[in-house]
């Protein structure tokens, strides 16, 4: 009876078990690493426009490739996920083994250190005395550095802008052209917005966990850029967590709280939808903070066809608060090079193939994104879309002023925590004295407080 | 028991004699050698199956456990290089803050919700009326809930936001004949899910009753009306005992799926707003692949794995005292 009983109980224990195990090992299936055959692992969104980018660009640079080393082949590897965390949790595990590892990754820029550090991807030096190296701003060399040692190119990035409803700007009597110069004019505007037209969202910011890396990107990191704070200090080597410019984001943003979307409108995932979809093209909303592909949804057979958005939303720049002049953050992806790459001066070719002026421009062309590259906006790709959506053009010029997110391991979990206290923020159930207290607790609890230090003034 | 495991050799013996004495004193041998012999066919047959059970089954399992006691993340330092950090992860995990208490209260809340209430009662009740239905009614409904079933759960679950979302079917059909509508979605997310798990689950408990139901012997019913049992007392004292097994298979089928349910709730609410319906699974896939801490979302994948197991303990039992459950006699 009683070794019945615990044979059965084990079955169970084991089908649960493997129910609630859910990730296997990868199958092995693959080639062994050749030195004639690079792989390419790539991220491909479900069915949306520009898909075709990324293996369009692979393939231009896998035939230039074979033409300067005749029989090498280029084999594509593309990784369609709904989202982009799932791409980095898929990529990531592929390159724990030598057997799914590819040569050449696209790496999302902000996870360069993190995968650096884990021995994913391996330095590329040789790209400094590359020719076309120093056509990318320091900020977009930067970005791909980690330690002092270049661990990839910069294939595409982005700059956060404030798009604002110029019908709604005037029927508030607020002043178009707009161009905030403080936290407290963007606070001023949204108020006007809110007063003279009560059904209208006056300001979007993202917030909240559901959005993740959105809320603390565009909801929270490109604030305190324009303020003499920082996450991290790379100097030190430390995670700021407080001082007088975190203090002025987080109040900010609880300043902000009468004059952004409902909670309603932020706590799902499909947030980004909501804004881009039905409240811009709607005139249901005055200023949005978002990425610097938004417009590439309302250009001619895109997701939705909106020639108006150009007329109705004019763009301002990201202000810092009070100190003069711009700010801005950008991400991005990379192309580096895996550990495990059987050849990687062949390797490194192809992702100097794929980073030359004209491949960058036609890729960022047809993927909405800006090219990191300075001299590639004058490369007729770029030129042909830049005439379609001017916003482009604008928004490469805020290069200048940007910004990236630190190269630490430990940022992802900061972020997380950053998400949560924004959303805290929004919600109410949090004064910004009380979300900059747990953003202080929170990342001396993951990075250990030997890693943290307080700005001073 | 060393002549048990000697069963070939004292086996030969008996036959080469051909004997009868010997044969008739060999009589209680032969039958343990008998019962050997089927034991050994038995696990003979049974082993392929066992090899792969505990080739994808328990060595997983076994993994798991040995994950959940190191540091290993997805990316950073200790993504290949990671140390065993003993029962660090579960400290955190229990300790306050974490979360984790929350989840499973949640979890639980899930499970008495949308198992309990929505898929199981509610499946018994559409089972034991449908009993009363015309051929045609019964063919109608069963159809409609045998779809739900069907419809894929990440399309049930996108089905589910665009109802009770903000602008959603509910709201505009509510705001249509005007009574406001706060979304759900936000303002009980838990109710929300548990209804959409409740609709897409029903099914199986339905056809789990519905065959069951249909197996109770009319008589017995009949006998229990004449003795003057009214509707109640027929269903309480009669139907249900017949049915106690197939209600606490039902139970076992139920607890483990939507304890480990997470497509639906993560395509929902993501585990928002906030962390208000941040359910046990959800928790696990948002700490090993959104903050990137792999062994330490195992070890909270351990803990719904210990969790299931109780249930599972409590369930096999109850059916073991009701003489069901005899499949390894």
């Amino acid at each position: 009876m009683k070794h019945r009983h615990l044979a059965s109980l084990g079955c169970l224990v084991v089908v649960a078990a493997t129910v609630l195990v859910g990730c296997g090992s990868p199958a092995a299936s693959k080639s062994p690493h050749s030195s004639k055959t690079l792989t390419v692992m790539y991220w491909t969104e479900f069915d949306t426009p520009g898909t075709n980018a990324t293996p369009d660009l692979v393939k231009s640079a896998a035939a230039e490739l074979a033409s300067q080393h005749p029989g090498v082949k280029v084999v594509l590897e593309p990784v369609t996920t709904d989202s982009e965390s799932t791409y980095y949790a898929k990529i990531d595990l592929a390159q724990r083994s030598a057997a799914t590892a590819p040569d050449v990754v696209m790496e999302d820029s902000f996870l360069i250190g993190s995968d650096a550090s884990a021995g994913f991807i391996q330095p590329v030096p040789q790209l400094a005395s590359w020719s076309g190296w120093k056509h990318f701003p320091t900020a977009m060399q930067g970005i791909a550095t980690y330690d002092g040692k270049i661990y990839g190119v910069m294939n595409s990035t982005d700059v956060q802008l404030a798009y604002y409803n110029t019908a709604l700007f005037k029927k508030a009597g607020l002043p178009v052209p707009w161009q905030p110069h403080s936290f407290a004019d963007i606070v001023a505007a949204s108020k006007a917005l809110s007063e003279h037209d009560p059904g209208i969202v006056p300001t979007w910011l993202y917030t909240g966990t559901p959005l993740g890396e959105a809320s603390s990107f565009r909801g929270f990191e490109v604030f305190l850029d324009g303020t003499h704070d920082r996450l991290y200090n790379d100097k030190t080597h430390k995670w700021e967590i407080s001082g007088p410019g975190f203090t002025a984001t987080w109040n900010f943003l609880a300043a902000m709280r009468p004059y952004e979307e409902p909670v309603s409108d932020w706590s799902n995932p499909n947030a980004s939808a909501t804004v881009d979809l039905n409240l811009m093209p709607a005139s249901k909303v005055g200023i949005v903070f978002d990425g610097s592909w938004v417009s590439t949804a309302y250009v001619p057979h895109s997701l939705k066809p909106w020639p108006a958005f150009f007329t109705t939303f004019d763009e301002a720049r990201m202000t810092t608060d009070g100190m003069g002049g711009y700010t801005n953050q950008s991400g991005g992806f990379a192309w580096s090079l895996s550990t495990h790459a059987a050849n990687p001066s062949l390797g490194v070719d192809l992702i100097e193939d794929m980073s030359s002026a004209s491949n960058i421009a036609s890729f960022n062309a047809t993927d909405g994104n800006l090219p990191p590259r300075s001299d590639a906006v004058d490369e007729p790709a770029w030129v042909q879309v830049n005439k379609l959506d001017p916003v482009l053009t604008f928004a490469s010029k805020q290069l200048v002023y940007t910004n990236y997110r630190p190269n630490q391991a430990a940022y992802p979990q900061v972020s997380n925590e950053i998400a949560a206290l924004t959303g805290d923020i929004s919600s109410g159930s949090m004064t910004a004295a009380q979300a900059e207290q747990a953003y202080e607790a929170k990342v001396t609890q993951i990075v250990g407080a030997r890693n943290v230090e307080a700005m001073s003034s | 028991m060393t002549r048990l495991s000697d069963p070939g050799e004292h086996g030969g013996s008996v036959v080469a004699n051909g004997n009868a004495a010997a044969l008739t004193g060999a009589l209680r041998p032969a039958r343990l050698r008998a019962r050997t012999r089927r034991r050994l066919t038995g696990l003979t047959m049974v082993a392929p199956m066992l090899v792969i059970v505990l080739a994808f089954l328990g060595w997983p399992l076994i993994w798991t456990l040995v994950l959940s006691l190191t540091n290993m993340t997805v990316t950073g330092p200790t993504a290949t290089h990671y140390q065993f950090i003993g029962l660090a992860n579960y400290r955190e995990l229990f300790a306050s803050g974490s979360g984790l208490v929350q989840s499973i209260l949640l979890s639980l809340y899930y499970l008495g919700a949308s198992a309990y209430i929505g898929q199981a009662l509610f499946g018994f009740v559409l089972a034991y009326l449908m009993l009363r239905c015309t051929t045609t009614v019964r063919k109608v409904v069963g159809s409609i809930i045998i779809v739900c079933w069907l419809v894929p759960e990440i399309i049930a679950a996108w089905m589910w936001f665009a109802m009770l979302s903000n602008g959603g079917t509910l709201q505009q059909g509510l705001h249509a004949v005007g009574i406001p509508y706060q979304t759900w979605l936000v303002s009980h997310p838990m109710i929300s899910v548990s209804v959409a798990n409740s609709w897409r689950g029903v099914a199986f408990s339905f056809l789990l009753f519905s065959a069951a139901l249909s197996d109770v012997p009319a008589e017995l019913i009949d006998a229990a009306q004449v003795d003057g049992a009214n509707a109640w007392q027929r269903l309480r004292s009669v139907i249900i005992p017949l049915l106690a097994t197939t209600i606490l298979v039902d139970f076992v089928l139920i607890t483990l799926g939507t304890l480990n349910d997470f497509t639906l709730i993560f395509a929902m609410t993501g585990g928002g707003p906030g962390t208000s319906s941040n359910v046990l699974s959800v928790f696990m896939y948002q700490q090993a692949f959104v903050t990137f801490r792999l062994a330490y979302g195992t070890a909270s994948a351990v803990v719904l794995l210990a969790i299931g197991a109780v249930f599972s303990f409590i369930y096999i039992r109850t059916l073991r005292r009701q003489g069901a459950l005899n499949f390894a006699r």
